[in-house]
């Protein structure tokens, strides 16, 4: 074949095909979900996340969170992503549709967090494992996220969330002093604990003997 | 009227043809130099970035207070930044080179009016610049391989299509005579690469697909571009070098068409194979594993065409600089293309979905297959434009002994490594922790490798700025005997 | 159609140069394009075992074809957009979408519904809301509490040892048939009642029959449904209906045998003793 325009056309054909089969009939087919209830009177979901979440959301595309973490849980039987406690189903396309920029991420070197906020973790401890997870889970590779704190002078009081060291800790600032989230941790945690999977769908029920989540 | 015929005239890449066909040959090699030499050193400088980021990156792995006071070092932003250099820097400037020249050579074509290519080159390069300098900085996406801001995508597709242009003259204007299999791949890569680009950029950044669909074209995406962009013009290289340095045609030849048709229908169908079992409806997730069994016809048909031809030439090969590194790559095509087919399969897939398998896959095709074969090229193409050898043969087997090596043990680290994550992650009574302790010796041996993989790159660089310095030393030197300033054959 | 060795004469090959360090171009260009001329420009002269294509190849492709149309077929969940298991069949949707819970839709109306007046925990307020929990008067014959949300409830009576003389308006106006059916099983099986579920056509039915009546007064009730009439189709483990044989075959409205103090009220409504 040596005609430039055939060979053009075919091109096109090959690529425009998938392109229609795979993403254009996606997109019409589900690509218009709403939320919905499941019973009559319960309330819709998903659900959109706050403004102080949508601001973490920011923080999480930042940090570039994507690329260990992701944020997609496999059905029940597949894997064990349901018996490790990371969800009680598995998400769904409808879950995603009220997030503008979607993070399934396809990576897993940390564990997954489309349910991180329904598994009642203390807040403090998510804190300091943001500053440096080796002080909540010794052999942790999560990167330090020590720049996402400041030092301060200790107030009339301590600051709601500022960071309890153990004893002897190289990080414990001097006396005086506290470690407190800048405003940029805070609103990160907040979009953590807006990841919830925690709602039933009509196409999507919970797994039947899903494992509590983990504290 | 007549400016307009001149215009085409000055277009035409169609080379004099009373000249000889040596004089053809080396005029339109002339043509290619500036351009190609151009793109092979801003390649190889992005691979030098990429290189230095990825080891720092791969360090934080099993090192986490590496370098981790800044925001600007953390590993979330290094590794993006790592994979945007490979693929946009490296990859895509060393495929313009590579492909503008056997297209060239193919066809019988010059390439005219490089200031073109000049710019469009400095265009795309100041592009990579700023899509990774706002990565660093916080800008990136997080869009995978689309991790720059949704500015630089204009930037990139126009100084792209400017370069495509010229391949697609060249095909146009070819001189009379059968077709090689090595211009259909190029000529179909290069056009897919900008329809590809525009999809994921559109439909991910531009003007965002709702939902999981967005996921969905971000995949058609990177499967697309591994698929229709890097693999065929890794395969055009590969049919063009092979039989051109063995001095024996392509074994069963008239099976490559059928490899190039079937890599063209099924390759954009796989688009999902990342995302299964994930939030996407079954049937998309069944089409793409389909479609990825179904290119076990094009590796079959690329296994048969190199490595039999290979194999009855196999001391030659040996010897060659050139066909180590493309054999080098053939073979991890066929690797990546086997390993491709069996884990797009749903069993399987529970496996390695998620882990260091799926990184391996990735390193397989971009640098095990792509890389290796580039870097072939280039020990091929450049004496010819530049009408030199190359100096030494020490720098050749650093060079290929450092690559060689480091891929094979990080291939071999990740697959391994990979495969056992992903047999512990699916066993619910292991803490996840015990998981992480267990890729450590993985991440400390995909260091090891990556070092062993920037010495032989540090060789390659030497090695090119030498022939570049002989180059010019000797391009100089003969000006000025030209101008009478130096006599001929003078040592001076 | 084999493929030999190439000859001499067709691709002449040039000798290697000394020293590996700049790859000479054995075959030129053109020869190289040749090769694409001599597969697919000539015509081969048909002949025993020509084959353009390898048979195994061939045979390859129709397994592939094959495989692939019965992996989609059987894999692909009918191309639902709903659909994510790959192991879902067509009919095998009454999984997901079973008989309804009643328990839950109940307690759903329950608190939507009854919970402001009988207390989350049916205990009623004492003179003013009669309780549920641990009620006669829900349990035994499903139609007798269902009359009540049908129709409602007023005029003064004594109901659990207590007297009460308001009004419980008619619900059926509001709820549906399998709200009130589901509302009423959660009643009868909640707070350590154990009455029998009701069916959503049996509320139908009892709908029809009552048409657009006015409320029942407790007597009237019980003169209908006395409290010593078993359950016709009791729960499961539930304790024998504790009426008399003779309760059992009375016809409605037949007041002798009452076991609870319950005072026939006649059908004016007058109100005897708080």
């Amino acid at each position: 074949m040596k005609n430039l325009p055939i060979l053009f056309s075919g091109i096109f054909f090959a690529l425009a095909t998938s392109w229609c089969g795979l993403i254009l009939s996606a997109n019409l087919q589900y690509g218009a979900l709403q939320p919905v209830a499941v019973d009559e009177g319960d309330p819709l979901y998903p659900q959109a996340i706050s403004g102080l979440a949508a601001q973490g959301r920011q923080v999480y595309l930042q940090m570039g969170c994507i690329n260990c973490h992701t944020q997609q849980i496999r059905p029940d039987g597949v894997g064990a992503d349901i018996a490790r406690g990371w969800g009680k189903r598995g998400t769904v396309p409808r879950d995603y549709i009220l997030q503008d920029r979607v993070l399934l991420g396809s990576l897993r070197n940390g564990p997954d967090l489309a349910d991180v906020g329904d598994r009642n973790l203390n807040t403090h401890n998510h804190f300091l494992h943001l500053y440096d997870a080796r002080l909540v889970t010794p052999d942790s590779n999560m990167p330090p996220f020590k720049f996402l704190f400041r030092t301060q002078k200790i107030g009339d009081e301590p600051a709601p969330h500022a960071l309890k060291f153990p004893d002897g800790s190289p990080d414990m600032p001097p006396a005086g002093y506290e470690v407190v989230p800048t405003e940029r941790a805070l609103a990160l945690m907040e979009y953590l604990h807006s990841l919830k999977i925690d709602y039933e769908l009509p196409e999507a029920k919970f797994a039947p003997a899903a494992t509590p989540a983990k504290p | 009227m007549i400016p307009f015929a001149s215009l085409l005239a000055s277009v035409d890449p169609r080379p004099d043809p009373r000249l000889s066909e040596r004089a053809r040959l080396s005029q339109i090699d002339a043509s290619m130099r500036g351009p190609a030499v151009l793109f092979v050193v801003t390649a190889l400088a992005w691979l030098a970035a990429a290189t230095v980021l990825g080891l720092i990156a791969s360090i934080k792995l099993h090192a986490p207070y590496f370098l981790s006071g800044t925001e600007f070092l953390t590993y979330g932003r290094l590794a993006p930044a790592c994979a945007n250099l490979l693929v946009y820097g490296w990859g895509c400037n060393v495929a313009f080179a590579v492909g503008l020249w056997i297209m060239a050579r193919l066809c019988e074509t010059q390439v005219k009016h490089l200031g073109m290519l000049y710019v469009a080159g400095g265009v795309w390069n100041f592009g990579v610049f700023w899509g990774v300098a706002a990565i660093v900085l916080g800008g990136s996406t997080s869009v995978e391989w689309l991790e720059m801001p949704a500015g630089v995508g204009p930037v990139l597709g126009s100084s792209y299509l400017l370069i495509a242009l010229w391949v697609i003259l060249c095909f146009q204007y070819r001189q009379a005579g059968p077709v090689y299999v090595s211009q259909w791949y190029l000529l179909a890569a290069f056009c897919w690469f900008p329809w590809i680009y525009f999809v994921g950029e559109m439909m991910t950044l531009w003007a965002p697909a709702r939902g999981t669909v967005q996921a969905l074209a971000d995949g058609w995406f990177v499967q697309n571009a591994l698929g229709l962009w890097f693999t065929p013009v890794g395969l055009a290289a590969i049919y063009y070098c092979l039989p051109k340095v063995l001095g024996r045609p392509i074994r069963h030849y008239y099976l490559a068409p059928l490899g190039f048709l079937v890599l063209a229908l099924f390759s954009p169908w796989t688009g999902a194979r990342n995302l299964i079992y994930g939030p996407v409806p079954v049937w998309i997730q069944t089409v793409s594993i389909a479609a990825s069994v179904v290119l076990v016809v094009t590796m079959v048909v690329t296994a048969i065409n190199f490595h039999l031809t290979a194999w009855a030439g196999r001391r030659d090969v040996w010897e060659s600089p050139t066909l180590r590194f493309v054999v080098f790559g053939a073979v991890a095509f066929t690797l990546s293309a086997v390993i491709g087919v069996v884990t797009a399969l749903r069993s399987v897939n529970v496996v390695t979905h998620f882990t260091q398998f799926a990184v391996g896959q990735g390193v397989n095709g971009l640098y095990a297959f792509f890389t290796m074969a580039m870097f072939g090229v280039i020990y091929f193409m450049l004496p010819r434009l530049l009408e030199r050898e190359w100096p030494s043969r020490l720098l050749i087997q650093w060079h290929f002994w450092g690559t060689g090596a480091g891929v094979v043990l990080m291939l071999a680290a990740l697959y391994i490594g990979g495969w056992n994550q992903g047999m512990l992650m699916n066993d619910a009574t292991v803490p996840f922790i015990a998981v992480v302790r267990q890729l450590v010796p993985v991440n400390e041996l995909r260091t090891l490798a990556l070092a062993s993989m920037a010495v032989g790159l540090v060789a390659f660089c030497l090695h090119v700025v030498l022939m570049l310095v002989g180059a010019l030393i000797s391009a100089s030197r003969a000006v000025l005997v030209k101008n009478g300033i130096l006599r001929e054959g003078s040592v001076g | 159609m084999s493929d030999a060795e190439p000859t001499n004469k067709l691709y002449p090959a040039t000798p290697a140069p000394a020293g590996p360090v700049a790859d000479a171009g054995r075959l030129s260009d053109e020869a190289l394009q040749a090769v694409h001329a001599e597969r697919f420009e000539e015509k081969e002269e048909p002949a025993v075992g020509f084959s353009p294509v390898p048979v195994f190849m061939i045979m390859l492709f129709t397994a592939l074809t094959f495989w692939t149309a019965l992996y989609i077929g059987n894999n692909a969940g009918g191309f639902h957009w709903n659909v994510y298991d790959p192991n879902w069949r067509p009919g095998s949707e009454q999984s997901t979408q079973g008989p309804p819970d009643l328990m839950k839709i109940g307690a759903r109306v329950f608190k939507n519904s009854c919970q402001q007046c009988h207390g989350p925990e049916g205990k009623g307020v004492p003179g003013t809301y009669p309780p549920l929990a641990g009620s006669t008067w829900v349990i035994g014959p499903p139609d007798r509490p269902v009359s009540v949300v049908l129709a409602g409830l007023s005029g003064a009576g004594t109901i659990m040892d207590n007297n009460y003389s308001g009004s419980m308006p008619a619900l059926g106006i509001s709820l549906k048939d399998q709200e009130i059916a589901a509302v009423l099983t959660f009643v009868r099986q909640s707070w350590g009642n154990t009455g029998s579920p009701v069916d959503e056509a049996d509320v139908t039915q009892l709908r029809a029959s009552l048409g657009t009546r006015s409320s029942f007064t407790p007597a009237e009730l019980l003169q209908h449904y006395p409290l010593s009439m078993p359950d016709p189709t009791p729960a499961a483990g539930a304790p024998a209906a504790a009426g008399t044989p003779a309760a059992t075959s009375a016809a409605p409205g037949t007041p002798a045998g009452n076991t609870t103090s319950a005072v026939p009220a006649p059908t004016t409504g007058a109100p005897v003793a708080k």
